[in-house]
């Protein structure tokens, strides 16, 4: 009885050291890990940082604008190109589909005409406006 | 022989005390040597017993730490290793209202040198003076020949350049971490934003303001700015100045409901990153700190005070035939009408007579307090420390009175006007501006400076100005803008009116069915030339031809930017925006 638990206890004990042994060492180099990661966290930060300028400053509205200008066909957005969801034809107002699926493009032009009323009741003729009447 | 038996009795009176018999086996009836022996072992016993209650409380305690417990984070942390941080600046950033940088701190390097351990100066002077323009070789070669310890090169090097003097490979260089301020965006936002000296500290704008908040918090301050339209509204008043060759400029787009400031603009301006630039002249805020006598667009507090005094109302006629004469003073407009004209009039085609015609039949005190509760009277409250002072006329009489109807005669800067106007086109709130964004939707509170009845008619006044009087240029069709018009001239150099240094500018306001945003560009000292294509004015150089057009093409280009859709104007709208006026028929109606 005395020797069984002798035993019992020298494999207990050698199995737990081995045991903390192994959990000590993970620990270890998962904290070494953890150093790593936050010093690249804390680097990758302050690049970040950096950046935020460099983006503010190379999104200058001008530079942009300039750019686009040169590069792009695009031009900013005006009022009159400006909708809403209501103004889009439903399937309901979709004029047949002509055979193969095609649609036709005038018929569907006309349908989002009817649909969408036009932004603008009103036009004023600026150039109509007399000089000179400010003081 | 028979062994001796031990002596029990101990009759031996020289025995010596720590006798110990040899121990024998026990006889029979020996009950003092089982006794002992049974008591050693019961002490053996209770020993084990307590060493194994105590490992006993030991292994339950460590069951219980490292199976059962959850970990204290206090006690926790103590093992961990010590997380880095990211570096800390000794100034917050500053960003717009969509959190675009205006001003960042950044890490930047010094360069110095110890001389004594620099063994070839003369190629070394070289070499930098090619990394490091503005330079000079030889006064280079002067500090690394010096037989000093330390001299400083250059300080606050690019990356680039850091990086060059580095491959050099030279011993006897080296860097000093140091701060900068940096403006990404350049001069854009420059007399919003201000600017701070190489030791960081603020010395304009809101770097000023928020030096001591700047410099303790880590958080950015963000701005109420829109760096959008601060571009948008630079570039159309920059387009005016160089198309009238104006001596400057200025504008403020402002979001009415929450008094924040969208776009402040002051041109001439200058690049915080350049403190070369910073001179008199640029440094000047004409938007907040220059008080200037506004002209026509007073005539918005005028018409506004008769029609909550009740002393008139948009149909009441006024005869603008005569001339006003007060001493030697002549009051006239510079497009005589000789007839009567109702109020509305009088404000569309901004008749000066007009206006003195109204004020008369009120007194100077009325005006006076009226005006000091639009705030007028005293200096604005924004969070920049260049704010004018208003002048105004001490004492107040009857010919002040008369002036400031049309204009002339007090000085405000064009942040207060631009405040007063809102709070007449706000339903007569006034409501404080800032220039820090303020959480969306919150809606400052506000002091009631006109009764709602009088801000609606204002409403329709200025939606006339724009439809039938002097503020057309500046029409956007669907954003239903209304305006009005101001042209005052200039004080010149030695007292007296400068008959060609003008004032001219635009304050409008769109939707007008449910006012949200205001644009207000003055441009100074514009110069007419019938021949200029680009003023496309016919040599006018009123409010309504110089700021018009810009206002017109910021709103045009800043709505959609905005995702403001084009309002219909239903008959319902139509109808509350048009000037009633029985007998003027439909022409006034708003087509």
């Amino acid at each position: 009885m005395m020797r069984s638990s002798t035993f019992l206890a020298l494999v207990l004990v050698s199995g737990l050291g081995f045991g903390l042994f192994k959990v000590k060492y993970e620990v270890q180099s998962l904290e070494e890990e953890l150093a790593k990661i936050n010093r690249q966290a804390a680097a990758d930060q302050d690049a970040i940082h950096v950046l935020k300028a460099e983006w503010s400053y190379l999104t200058q509205p001008v530079r942009i604008g300039d750019m686009a200008g040169r590069h792009l066909a695009l031009a900013p957005v005006t009022s009159a190109q400006m909708g809403s969801f209501d103004q889009l034809p439903l399937k309901s107002d979709r004029p047949a589909e002509a055979e193969g699926g095609d649609v036709k493009i005038a018929a569907v032009l006309k349908a989002m005409q009817v649909a969408s009323k036009p932004a603008q009741a009103r036009q004023t003729n600026i150039a109509a406006v007399k000089p000179g009447g400010d003081r | 022989m028979r062994p001796v038996a031990p002596l029990e009795n101990d009759d031996n009176p020289c025995r010596p005390r720590h006798f110990k018999p040899t121990l024998a086996a026990p006889s029979d009836g020996d009950t003092r040597v089982n006794r002992s022996l049974e008591l050693s072992r019961n002490r053996l016993m209770v020993t084990a017993g307590a060493f194994l209650l105590a490992f006993g409380i030991i292994s339950l305690r460590l069951a219980d730490v490292t199976l059962l417990k959850t970990p204290d984070p206090e006690v926790a942390k103590l093992g961990q290793p010590l997380a880095a941080k990211p570096t800390q600046f000794s100034r917050g950033d500053i960003v717009d209202r969509n959190g675009v940088v205006l001003a960042t701190t950044l890490e930047s390097s010094s360069l110095f040198a110890n001389p004594r351990t620099i063994t070839e100066p003369a190629k070394l002077a070289k070499q930098l003076a090619k990394i490091l323009p503005g330079s000079k070789e030889s006064e280079l070669y002067a500090k690394l020949a010096s037989d000093k310890s330390f001299v400083w090169i250059q300080r606050r090097l690019t990356p680039a350049q850091e990086y060059q003097v580095n491959s050099l490979g030279v011993p006897g260089l080296d860097f000093q971490r140091e701060e900068r301020r940096i403006y990404p965006q350049g001069s854009l936002a420059a007399h919003v934003v201000g600017y701070s000296d190489l030791d960081g500290k603020g010395l304009a704008g809101i770097e000023r303001s928020f030096d001591a908040a700047l410099s303790q918090s880590h958080e950015p301050l963000k701005l109420s700015i829109d760096i959008r339209l601060q571009a948008i509204l630079k570039e159309e008043i920059q387009k005016q100045i160089d198309a009238f060759t104006a001596v400057g400029g200025t504008g403020i787009i402002m979001d009415i409901k929450s008094g924040e400031v969208l776009s402040l603009i002051s041109l001439p301006d200058f690049d915080p990153n350049d403190l070369n630039t910073v001179v008199p002249e640029t440094i000047f805020n004409r938007a907040t700190l220059g008080v200037y006598e506004m002209g026509s667009v007073f005539k918005i507090f005028n018409t506004a005070l008769a029609l909550e005094n009740k002393t008139a109302t948009l149909s009441k006629m006024y005869d603008i035939s005569k001339p006003i004469t007060i001493g030697r003073f002549t009051i006239h407009d510079d497009e005589p009408i000789h007839h009567a004209i109702p109020v509305a009039q009088i404000f569309a085609v901004s008749s000066n007579i007009g206006s003195v015609h109204m004020v008369q039949e009120l007194t100077p005190e009325i005006q006076k307090d009226f005006l000091g509760r639009l705030g007028l009277l005293r200096p604005a409250q924004i969070e920049i420390p260049e704010i004018g002072s208003p002048q105004v006329p001490n004492p107040w009489r009857e010919i002040n009175s008369w002036t400031i109807a049309f204009g002339h005669g007090l000085s405000v800067s064009p942040v207060q006007l631009a405040v007063a106007a809102s709070a007449v086109a706000d339903g007569g709130i006034l409501r404080p501006a800032t220039l820090v964004k303020r959480p969306a939707g919150f809606v400052p509170p506000g002091q009631r400076v006109l009764s709602p009845r009088t801000a609606e008619l204002m409403r329709e006044l200025f939606r006339y100005d724009v439809t039938d009087g002097t503020g057309k240029k500046a029409e956007v069709p669907g954003y239903l803008v209304g305006a009005k018009t101001g042209t005052a001239e200039k004080i010149g150099a030695h007292g007296g009116y400068m008959h060609h240094g003008n004032l001219s500018s635009l304050i409008s306001f769109f939707p007008m069915s449910d006012p949200q945003y205001m644009v207000y560009v003055i441009i100074d000292e514009p110069h007419g030339d019938r021949n200029n294509k680009a003023q496309a004015s016919y040599g006018f150089v009123t409010g309504a031809w110089t700021a018009g057009p810009a206002v017109q093409r910021i709103i045009a280009r800043m709505a959609p930017l905005l995702g403001l859709k084009p309002i219909e104007e239903t008959p319902d709208i139509h109808r509350a925006l048009t000037v009633d006026i029985p007998g003027m028929g439909p022409k006034v109606a708003a087509n």
